[in-house]
């Protein structure tokens, strides 16, 4: 129960007999299949239908299950994502401060609809209800980044 | 000499990333430190000298202005020969802000002042160990702490349950996952002073006799998780957590598990369930988890602030503990102001401080310098004021005779601009976008109220339509399992009932 799983980033689980041995060791782990999921996600931007048989396995749950518990939560995509992902609140504090014009100006600048992405693949825009930012909205995360006081010129993808 | 700079995730969303990497480049190393919550003035870069006090101090720093900084340090090192009487020393300015020194920090006494992984004094800690478990119990008891995270329930009955009730395994579990706009005192806490909420959960541990804990974060916070893993891997070699925690008989481990995007894994059975590794889908209560919780065990489920509120008690000793406050709201309260405001941030103060008091006197005003129109209360569940209610205690009592709540103690602050029949649009489509489905007036009820906001496409709603949406804010809340159906109909109606001129228009009236 209280084994450590590496965090590391080894092992790129695309192929079924990697997958398997990388899964196995989130199995005894409390939580193991959020945990598996979470690190999928992570490691590749998304989690491929191609796994979910193996996950079942590993799991010895049915693949109807996994399926359930990937659909429940916003994070897990089944698609790959874009090269970059533009995150905007949509909560009430950013609200206050103009959260939704800002979406409007964020949706102009790149040329794609908040939950949709460019047609060359490179922006995703995505809502987010809250990042914890509230004292000094709007916030918007690109990929990694946290941005406070967020204005369309302060949204660059370069700033990765 | 050192120079330190703030780091969390405020300070990094205002750019303290780019700025210390700067320092870098010219030569300087900055420590870091949490933050005080003083949001507006990250980043937050101070000059410390050998006996760790600040001798300068310099808010919302640029990366344009490292060098001059940078310049100004050098001077001061190439002086100071343990002489902290320097020329052009200035004061700091968050140390000494009013915001800071009127507050009453009793949770957050140590973040933003000490580093967060400095490894505190355990001697409290240590003390408690080798006591009577009921004792702690009967000392949470005479505290009169309630939960933190928005229902205030009492914290010792739940204690108590758990540690009554028989069983081969009991669970410590913290609630981290933090989702209501406008709140951050968790994320604050995990980030600024993690070692205080491994302590409560120790205590808590002890206590009722659960021997594992698990911290749920949201995945939303991926610096708290940065600062919590290094606090639970110093925790372990420092002996602090592990078979024998600081060489007593009590054995404990704290294990953390990221959630992924989903708000009502913050009700506590839906977060249980997530922690089994399913879909975070409500269960019906009783039983209750203190007594079936996790993998059906005895579990006691607290937030963050709940948990870190504990060694404090102990500190200053219940009793002293149950004189702050006001009646049955005793001990201090992490307030979060956020929202449009000139000053927002995190106000620790006994409960009893009025609404217009956080505003004003720290908030100091709306950031676009127009009027405030409403302020919403704890979260998007809570109610939106009006005007006439901002004098209104901050205690649980005071708040539910308005008909709203504390929650987990967040503010929200609106401008005159703010339209309140979008905001009760928002609250249902936030339910809708967040329900777990189990319940129908939850799961279609909240698009259901959605829709009829939005029939008109003009800014109007007709008198009928508002009485469909009390139909469905009724149903909601009485035949919804959680509160999150439950609770969706308080930010509507309050909005409706305090701002109908945002609803009517003067041609359907």
């Amino acid at each position: 129960m209280q084994k450590k799983v590496r965090q590391s980033n080894a092992g790129r689980g695309t192929n079924p007999s990697d997958l398997l041995s990388e899964l196995t060791s989130f199995v005894d782990r409390v939580g193991g299949l959020m945990h598996a999921l979470n690190w999928l996600n992570g490691e590749h931007g998304y989690i491929d239908s191609s796994w979910i048989p193996t996950i079942a396995e590993v799991f010895n749950i049915s693949q109807a299950e996994v399926r359930g518990v990937i659909s429940f939560y916003h994070d897990f995509k089944l698609e790959p994502p874009a090269a970059h992902t533009v995150k905007i609140c949509q909560a009430e504090a950013c609200q206050s401060l103009g959260a939704r014009q800002l979406t409007k100006d964020i949706e102009a600048k790149f040329g794609a609809k908040l939950g949709e992405r460019t047609s060359d693949n490179q922006v995703e825009l995505e809502a987010i209800y809250c990042l914890g930012l509230c004292a000094v909205g709007p916030s918007v995360q690109v990929d990694e980044k946290l941005i406070a006081r967020a204005t369309p010129d302060s949204i660059s993808l370069s700033t990765k | 000499m050192k120079l330190q700079i703030s780091d969390d995730s405020f300070a990094r969303a205002m750019g303290s990333e780019n700025v210390e990497f700067a320092f870098k480049t010219h030569g300087v190393e900055p420590t870091r430190n949490g933050s005080l919550g003083l949001a507006w003035l990250e980043p937050v870069v101070q000059l410390l000298n050998g006996d760790q006090e600040i001798v300068s101090e310099f808010t919302n720093v640029a990366v344009e202005e490292v060098p001059k900084i940078v310049a100004y340090f050098q001077s001061m090192r190439d002086q100071d020969n343990g002489d902290t009487n320097l020329q052009d020393a200035t004061e700091s300015t968050t140390s000494t802000h009013p915001f800071l020194t009127q507050q009453h920090r009793l949770v957050f006494d140590r973040a933003g002042i000490r580093p967060p992984l400095d490894l505190p004094s355990f001697k409290l800690l240590e003390d408690l160990l080798t006591q009577d478990p009921n004792q702690i119990i009967a000392g949470m008891e005479t505290s009169g702490l309630r939960g933190r995270g928005g229902a205030g329930f009492p914290a010792f009955i739940k204690w108590r349950t758990v540690a009554d009730t028989p069983a081969d395994q009991k669970y410590i579990v913290c609630n981290a996952d933090e989702g209501d706009s406008g709140t951050f005192s968790d994320r604050m806490l995990m980030e600024g002073d993690p070692f205080k909420l491994i302590e409560g959960m120790i205590i808590s541990g002890f206590a009722t006799g659960a021997t594992q804990g698990f911290i749920y974060l949201r995945s939303e916070y991926p610096v708290a998780k940065e600062y919590l893993d290094q606090a639970l891997e110093m925790a372990y070699s420092a002996g602090l957590l592990g078979k024998t925690v600081l060489n007593s008989n009590f054995s404990f481990d704290i294990d953390m598990l990221i959630g992924a995007g989903a708000y009502i894994c913050g009700e506590e059975t839906s977060l249980l369930e997530s922690l089994e590794g399913k879909r975070g889908q409500i269960k019906v209560k009783p039983p209750v988890p203190a007594i079936a919780g996790l993998f059906e065990k005895p579990t006691l489920v607290h937030n963050v602030i709940s948990l870190a509120s504990v060694p404090g008690i102990f500190e200053i000793g219940p009793e002293s503990y149950a004189q702050l406050g006001v009646g049955r709201s005793t001990g201090t309260m992490p307030f979060q102001l956020s929202g449009n405001i000139k000053q927002g941030g995190l106000i620790e103060l006994p409960f009893g401080p009025t609404v217009n008091e956080l505003i004003y006197n720290y908030g100091n005003g709306t950031l676009s310098g127009r009027p405030i129109r409403t302020v919403q209360i704890g979260g998007p569940l809570g109610a939106y004021l009006s005007e006439s209610e901002f004098d209104t205690p901050l205690t649980y009592e005071a708040m539910a005779e308005i008909g709203a709540g504390i929650g987990h103690g967040g503010l929200v602050v609106f401008d005159d601009t703010v339209n309140l029949k979008e905001q009760a649009e928002y609250a249902f489509e936030f339910c809708e976008i967040e329900s777990c489905g189990k319940c129908t007036p939850c799961r279609i009820g909240s698009i259901r109220g959605k829709e009829a906001l939005r029939q008109f496409n003009s800014n109007t709603v007709d008198a009928r339509t508002l009485v469909v949406i009390e139909d469905l804010c009724e149903v909601m809340e009485k035949a919804s399992l959680c509160q999150m159906g439950g609770m969706t109909p308080i930010p509507v109606r309050s909005a409706i009932q305090k701002f109908p001129e945002d609803f009517i228009s003067e041609q359907t009236t």
